[in-house]
């Protein structure tokens, strides 16, 4: 049939996007009515967004996106893609190898055959280090082996230890990054259209280096861009670093490997990786309403964002970029990613302060 | 007494003899084994000799292609081993390749369930480790990533496979080690589905293809008139086809039986099934009786056994009623019972044609033709699976196609007249599929031609312009903000798509026809046989409630319809006129419906649902002055001619192609402003087109002459439900004009015949 025909019916799909949404905004901020949906914004709070977005919109109508930007265009074997660099101060941390140990040694449970209840009783007996194993028959073989495991401090191995004895939410499971030490700790969070199945539009990424986040993003000015910049970002991965992520484990790994294998690259590395929402679940889950990042920081780190979009709304925002082409749309995703990949190292080496003070 | 002894009977019997059409007797048949020196691999091998199974021909067929490395379509009856046809030569197979893996397709859950265990049966008897397992919608969570990574063969359903492959690369190990892919009952894959099960089989080839893999396809289908054209079609590859069936079979009786042929008395169908019932399990056979919908197998069996009971000839109950949605406890009570003589005999919807095992029974008996002659053949399979004589009786309805066969059981019992049908250029799906694939792998407008055979250029460029794709240097890519899996629902056309919800819970989607024809609020909607009551139909959000209900009536649209014509692709002469295919824009109005208990129209209710326009293919043709001449001197009624010779043609469709009359729409006219002429239209009822009125174009010669044949062959005079009345007719078939109408189709029938075009 004729081409005519062919853009009737996908307008009527594009409709069909259009009229669906994947959050509800809630009336009146009736916050009983939010339960009933799986993700959701509350009116007032949609209101002021959308306020904010129109005024953006009219500040930057024809103002080129380079110039919104400061950026640099990368050229790599998938075509081009466009990089955002900028440095955030952060307070400076040692990496603390000598307390993981002493940490690791205190906890009995490391210990197979040792749960909870014997690790009291032993405790109780005077045992407070998994040196103190070895003097009873029943745990000596596998304390022995705890230890070498502790004292060669061999990052992978201790890992593997940990991860058949605790959760990976366990606040000394998080330790351990400190080990690692010949390998940059990266920071990555990236935005999408959707989940799954649809293009990443961000990429944000942050190494830690001396007291400072280099912050490197990775915006699609086009989709086009986006093969290239999963490109680029495969490169950090190529390196080894270690992962630090917020729901990385379910979303932005398996999401950047399914689009990395939609575009035929190879991803085939396995990295350590620290899901800080995990972590944050298990720790603060009794203090808080719900685990979002936002709320995290706002709670624990005391920042407040001002005019921070909620992760639902990125999809229309960016739809409404390639349709409009007005570039300051974009400018409350890039403040997003930016503000997410910062709180997130803050609150990595937060959490980690407190496991090694002990609280 | 034996199923032939009651043939015998019912033959002599002077209440029966005078409805009987036909009785076609089928032989005894002998086994027919395989070429000895065809074996499987050891392990298989020794499993066959162990429990002294010997193949039959057509399975060492099935080895000998799969070994060639050729796509199998295997075409055998019921119950003649396919199941073993297919496992040997897999099992060969990832017996020789340690890491092959193999994927079954089958239409429906139930039966992935009964082909698990027997999969884990022979790899329990051979020791071959395929680690075998269902994957589809009910499998949960945590168990999903195991079978991705260990399972050998998985079974699954097509919505599955539409829905994981966006997921391909957590599904590495598995396609890329793909050998074949097995797909069940592929005559199921017709019509909208169907041509939508093209379009994902291809996707699924187009990913497998990524992993490196171009698996061989072994398909089993039900007997149609064009097999391999069909088969060709739907995976887009060559087939060796193998339909000479080795399995031994019992001697069988099949009897057409019209209740209207009787001239002395008024019969009804399912008087006639009730009497024919109770005389079967009177002489203590096992019967199983198929009815059309559930309150009829409710009916049959109430007033079977208030007969029986009459004639106290045994107890109360001795025959029971069937219907889906029975729970598997109460399946197996059934089973049992039916297995253990504690019932005579099950009535049933068609809801047991899969699934269900009640072993061999000596009489089934068909209350009104099933719609196909698939089904007709899987339900009178029933009867007599091995080696004791069986019985199979048609109750025949007084509707165009039905009496076509009673009166024709040359074409009966012939060569299989019905052809599947999938239409590869339907826009909507092609547009659809497109989008899919793109959110797959990127989608190249070049190379993707293989797999896109049409319109692949036009379908990638308007998504482009509605920014749906994006084009990249690997290709073009899905940038829609929903996930296209939940934008386009398999099984109907465009992505408006309708969901039936009953308390919440999704019965069935409709499409946007479908929903307007068949789910307007106050509607009677039947699913499985059972009756619902539309109570609303949501257009902004694409719902339809619906209740449970057991009224007695059932609804009818009253609509109007006019159709404008597009363009015209083909044309031929037929001595009073043309004949053409081509593209046309029907709008249908919805005005009120009619409630309708028996013969009686119990209400009228007037609707009110937007107008609906829409696109399909559809053929016409036209007479010209000199016919219209000739029927006017003869004083016949133009317009009742046409309007009978729609309905005609319309019903015989069935007859030549698998679908059902209400796929089809038409109209006719004494004047249509596009041809100048008087004109009868025929189109597929569905966006687009699903090839229906296509393949009746190219087979006009045949359908002509079946219309003609049973309008000529009726009786009345005036026209009647078993010649050109239409239970579908928006214009309560009014006018017609039985005369006239034969002179238009007797003179149509003489242009083409033996014409093909």
């Amino acid at each position: 049939m004729s081409a005519s025909c062919y853009e009737g019916i996908s307008n009527r799909w594009s409709d069909e996007v259009r009229k669906s949404r994947d959050y509800k905004v809630i009336r009146n901020d009736n916050c009983y009515k939010a339960g009933f949906y799986d993700s959701f914004i509350f009116e007032s709070e949609y209101q002021d967004i959308r306020d904010y977005i129109e005024k953006i919109k009219v500040q930057y109508e024809g103002i080129p996106f380079e110039h919104c930007f400061q950026g640099d265009t990368l050229s790599t074997p998938a075509g081009m893609c466009y990089r955002i660099q900028s440095v955030e101060k952060i307070p400076q941390r040692e990496k603390e190898q000598c307390r993981i140990k002493e940490h690791y040694l205190s906890d009995l449970t490391l210990v197979f055959g040792i749960g909870k209840k014997t690790a009291e009783v032993l405790h109780g007996k005077g045992c407070r280090s998994i040196r103190d194993l070895l003097r009873i028959r029943q745990f000596r073989e596998e304390a022995a082996w705890c230890l070498k495991i502790i004292e060669e401090s061999d990052p992978e191995n201790v890992n593997l230890m940990l991860s058949k004895r605790h959760r990976s939410s366990h606040p000394y499971a998080l330790l351990s990054s400190d080990l690692f030490t010949d390998r940059d700790t990266i920071f990555l969070d990236i935005e999408t259209l959707g989940l799954f199945s649809r293009p990443i539009i961000l990429f944000g990424i942050a190494i830690e280096r001396e007291g400072s986040l280099l912050i490197e993003q990775y915006l699609l000015r086009e989709i086009a861009e986006e093969p290239a910049s999963i490109s680029a970002v495969l490169e950090f991965l190529y390196e080894k670093p270690v992962l630090v992520t917020y729901n990385g484990k379910s979303f932005d790994i398996p999401y950047i490997k399914e689009r990395a294998s939609f575009y035929g690259f190879n991803l085939d590395i396995s990295l350590p990786h620290y899901d800080m929402l995990h972590v944050a679940r298990s720790r603060y889950k009794n203090e808080l309403n719900n685990c979002r990042l936002s709320t995290i920081e706002r709670e624990v780190l005391g920042i407040f964002r001002e005019h921070d979009i909620p992760g639902v709304l990125v999809p229309e925002l960016y739809e409404e970029f390639l349709n409009s082409g007005n570039s300051g749309l974009l400018i409350p995703l890039i403040e997003h990613n930016r503000q997410d990949l910062i709180s997130l190292a803050l609150l990595f080496h937060y959490i980690k302060k407190e496991t090694y003070e002990g609280r | 007494m034996k199923a032939d002894e009651f043939v015998h009977y019912i033959k002599e019997s002077p209440s029966f003899r005078e409805c009987i059409e036909y009785i076609q007797e089928m032989p005894e048949k002998k086994p027919e084994y395989g070429d000895i020196d065809i074996k499987p691999a050891d392990p298989l091998n020794r499993f066959l000799e162990e429990n002294n199974l010997k193949l039959y021909s057509h399975q060492t067929k099935a080895l000998r292609c799969m070994r060639e490395g050729k796509n199998i379509l295997l075409s055998t009856p019921t119950a003649s081993g396919k199941t073993l046809a297919f496992n040997i030569p897999v099992f060969e197979s990832l017996f020789f390749n340690k890491k092959g893996t193999a994927l079954y397709i089958y239409p429906a859950k139930a039966l992935t369930n009964d082909q698990l265990n027997s999969l884990k049966f022979l790899e329990n008897k051979t020791g071959i480790c395929v680690f075998p397992a269902v994957y589809d919608g009910d499998t949960s969570t945590h168990k999903r990533s195991g079978i991705r990574e260990n399972s050998r063969i998985i079974l699954t359903n097509p919505y599955e496979i539409n829905a994981v492959l966006a997921w391909h690369h957590k599904w590495e190990r598995f396609f890329s080690s793909l050998q074949v892919i097995v797909i069940d009952e592929v005559h199921q894959y017709r019509g909208i589905f169907g041509s939508q099960m093209a379009y994902l089989i291809r996707r699924l080839k187009r990913v497998v293809q990524y992993y490196g893999k171009s698996p061989i396809f072994f398909l089993s289908s039900a007997t149609l008139a064009n097999p391999l054209e069909f088969a060709e079609q739907l995976i887009g590859e060559k087939f060796t086809f193998i339909d000479t069936d080795g399995s031994p079979k019992g001697a069988r009786y099949f009897i057409l039986y019209n209740p209207g042929k009787s001239l002395s008395r008024e019969l009804s169908v399912h008087g006639e099934t009730v009497r024919l019932l109770t005389e079967s399990v009177k002489n203590g056979l096992h019967t199983l009786c198929f009815t059309q919908s559930r309150q009829m197998a409710e009916q049959i069996s109430l007033w079977s056994n208030e007969r029986l009971f009459q004639f106290k000839t045994g107890k109360k109950d001795e025959i029971a009623s069937y219907r889906a949605g029975y729970l598997p406890k109460d399946r197996r009570k059934l089973e049992n019972d039916l297995k253990t003589e504690q019932i005579k005999a099950l009535v049933s919807t068609n809801a047991l044609e899969l699934g269900i095992d009640i072993g061999s029974l000596d009489v089934v008996i068909l209350s009104g033709y099933p719609g196909t002659m698939i089904s007709t053949w899987q339900q009178s399979g029933r009867a007599g699976r091995r080696n004791t004589t069986s019985c199979s009786i048609l109750v025949a309805f007084p509707d165009p196609l039905s009496q076509y066969y009673v009166n024709h059981h040359e074409v009966f019992f012939g060569s299989p007249n019905e052809e599947a049908i999938i239409d590869l250029t339907n826009p909507f799906i092609i547009s659809g599929q497109v989008l899919l694939a793109s959110a797959e792998l990127p989608v190249n407008p070049v190379s993707d031609a293989v797999y896109f055979p049409y319109d692949l250029h036009e379908a990638v460029e308007s998504h482009r312009k509605s920014k749906l794709l994006a084009n990249t240097l690997k290709g073009y890519v899905y940038c829609g903000r929903k996930r296209p899996y939940e934008l386009i629902p398999l099984g109907t056309i465009s992505g408006i798509s309708y969901l039936v919800l009953c308390h919440g819970k999704v019965i069935e989607t409709l499409s946007l026809n479908q929903a307007y024809r068949e789910a307007y609020p106050g509607a009677i909607l039947l699913h499985q046989g059972e009756k619902y009551l539309s109570n609303m139909l949501d257009l902004d959000n694409h719902i339809v409630h619906v209740e449970r209900t057991d009224v007695e009536y059932f609804t009818k649209p009253l609509k109007d319809i006019t159709l404008d014509l597009i363009k015209e692709d083909c044309e031929s002469k037929w001595e009073f006129g043309r004949l053409v295919k081509g593209e046309v824009s029907v709008t249908e109005c919805y005005s009120a419906f009619k409630k309708i208990e028996g013969d009686n129209i119990i209400g009228i209710e007037p609707l009110s649902l937007p107008i609906l326009t829409f696109t399909t293919k559809s053929l016409f043709f036209t007479l010209n002055h000199e016919i219209i001449q000739i029927m006017s001197e003869n004083g016949f009624d133009i317009a009742g001619s046409l309007h009978g010779a729609e309905h005609a043609l319309i019903a015989m469709m069935p007859l030549l192609v698998l679908c059902d009359r209400r796929d089809i729409g038409g109209l006719s006219t004494p004047f249509h402003i596009s041809t100048g002429c008087p004109t009868v239209f025929i189109y597929d009822g569905y966006e687009g087109g699903i090839g229906l009125t296509d393949r009746a174009y190219e087979r006009f010669g045949d359908l002509i002459s079946a219309a003609y044949t049973v309008v000529k062959e009726c009786t009345c005079t005036h026209g009647c439900p078993s010649c050109i009345y239409s239970p579908k007719c928006g214009n309560e078939n009014q006018p017609l004009d039985k005369r006239g109408t034969i002179m238009i189709l007797s003179s149509l029938a003489r242009s083409f015949k033996n014409v093909s075009q």
